[in-house]
């Protein structure tokens, strides 16, 4: 090879001299590729088509990748809007119904201005034993809340009565417990009697209104509310409604069997009536 | 005989299975209604532990219970858990020393015997009270037992636990 470069080398460089400038010739003559141009290009077009498929792969992978992990924090971050979103209809849905219950209060102390005074309060416990039936509020004795005060839902409805309060809590004793007795009137027909929990019937979610007298000329759906007789309670608080009317084993007298106008369970809020005044 | 420190060890744990059991009345058995009554998980509480503990600590842990009962429950009147609960203690302790040894079946005895006591002694204030309702009491009291009874099984153990933690050496 050594002594082919030293004997022939300067005529190989000729050669491509020549060759070289033939091509540059036939290059400025031609409007297409030198041959070997061309040729040189036919074989690496496949590689470069290769890499750039590699490349596109690559380059697919990694927008991938970015898009991704943008669309996953921009679903974190929708994810938590709809969250607080969420929250706010949630306190928004909360603040309707307290706003509607307020309303209706404020509609139900104009039109009672002997309820002078009245405590809102929440209901954190329903009943505890299966012999009473009560409900606990968060309000008490530094709230003015006072053993023996009315508990009314936003209608004017009577719940119960508080029986015991404490400092920031309180028991009401609900209508249909053994340990109420109040006095009761029926709104039609001014019929009075005593409307007191019944054992056999607590379970039912019914009270009784006893001593009506025999003949009395009740009606299943008659109201009957508070008669206020006595001052202890305010007069026309909504007890319930009249289901049946049984006489009773002396035959002398008849008791009605009540459906209290409050659905205990579904009670949230309720209100205390604290003080009225008696209307004459 | 145990020593001062470890009859505290032994009641403070009891105590502490006694919190967890009204901790677990008062938030999660007191929304469940089953048959119209919920759950009552007091009764058993003043069973089981004088079960395990015999008549005179067990009816004095069982007034503990009653004496709680009475200011955390409204009732028929004012000291009804406290009277009725040393009575439930004494009862279950008396069966479990002379009729079956202590355990889930002494404890459904013993539990039997507690809402027998209670169903009865609210049929009797009713009944004091001009009320009387003896068909219904004894109806609320049957669901009642009939809806905490499963109830014994968890309770047993867990005192049991606590028995044979204190009890080493027995």
């Amino acid at each position: 090879m050594k002594d082919f470069l030293k004997n022939h080398g300067l005529w190989v460089l000729f050669a491509a001299a020549v060759i070289s400038v033939a091509l540059a010739v036939m290059s400025a003559l031609s409007n297409t590729a030198a041959p070997l141009t061309n040729a040189a290009n036919i074989v690496a077009s496949p590689f470069r088509s290769a890499y750039t498929a590699i490349a596109t792969w690559f380059n697919d992978k990694q927008n991938y990748y970015r898009d991704t992990t943008a669309l996953e924090e921009e679903n974190a971050a929708l994810r938590k809007r709809i969250a607080e979103m969420e929250e706010t209809v949630r306190q928004a849905e909360a603040a309707l119904a307290e706003n509607a219950r307020l309303r209706d209060l404020n509609d139900l102390r104009e039109q009672r201005r002997d309820l002078s005074d009245i405590e809102a309060a929440y209901i954190t416990e329903h009943d505890v034993s299966n012999w009473t039936s009560s409900l606990t509020l968060n309000k008490g004795t530094v709230h003015g809340v006072e053993a023996g005060d009315c508990v009314i839902d936003e209608t004017g409805a009577l719940v119960g009565i508080i029986s015991v309060s404490g400092t920031n809590w309180s028991t009401v004793l609900t209508l249909v417990d053994t340990d109420m007795s109040l006095g009761a009137q029926v709104f039609r027909t001014g019929d009075l009697g005593l409307a007191q929990g019944d054992f056999s019937l607590m379970g039912k979610v019914r009270l009784r209104l006893d001593y009506l007298s025999a003949g009395c000329q009740l009606l299943g759906g008659d109201l009957v509310v508070t008669s206020g007789l006595g001052g202890y309670y305010p007069e026309g608080l909504v007890i319930g409604s009249v289901e049946e009317v049984q006489v009773d084993d002396s035959g002398a007298a008849s008791y009605a069997i009540l459906a209290p106008q409050v659905s205990f369970d579904d009670l949230e809020e309720v209100f205390v009536i604290k003080s009225f005044d008696i209307v004459p | 005989m145990l020593a001062r420190n470890e009859t505290i060890f032994k009641w403070t744990l009891y105590a502490a299975a006694t919190a967890l059991c009204f901790l677990i009345q008062g938030a999660l058995l007191q929304r469940i209604t089953v048959w119209g009554v919920i759950p009552f998980l007091y009764p058993l509480l003043a069973a089981v532990p004088a079960a395990y503990e015999g008549p005179v600590p067990g009816t004095v842990f069982a007034l503990a219970v009653g004496v709680i009962c009475d200011l955390l429950l409204p009732g028929a009147f004012p000291c009804f858990y406290t009277l009725l609960f040393p009575l439930v203690g004494l009862c279950a302790a008396l069966i479990s020393r002379s009729l079956l040894p202590a355990g889930p079946l002494c404890s459904l005895a013993g539990t039997t015997a507690a809402f027998l006591m209670s169903g009865l002694f609210h049929g009797l204030l009713l009944w004091l009270g001009g009320k009387s309702a003896w068909s219904a009491s004894a109806s609320v009291t049957l669901r009642e037992f009939c809806v905490t009874a499963p109830l014994v099984i968890p309770v047993t153990y867990l005192y049991r636990a606590v028995c044979r933690r204190t009890h080493l050496d027995d």
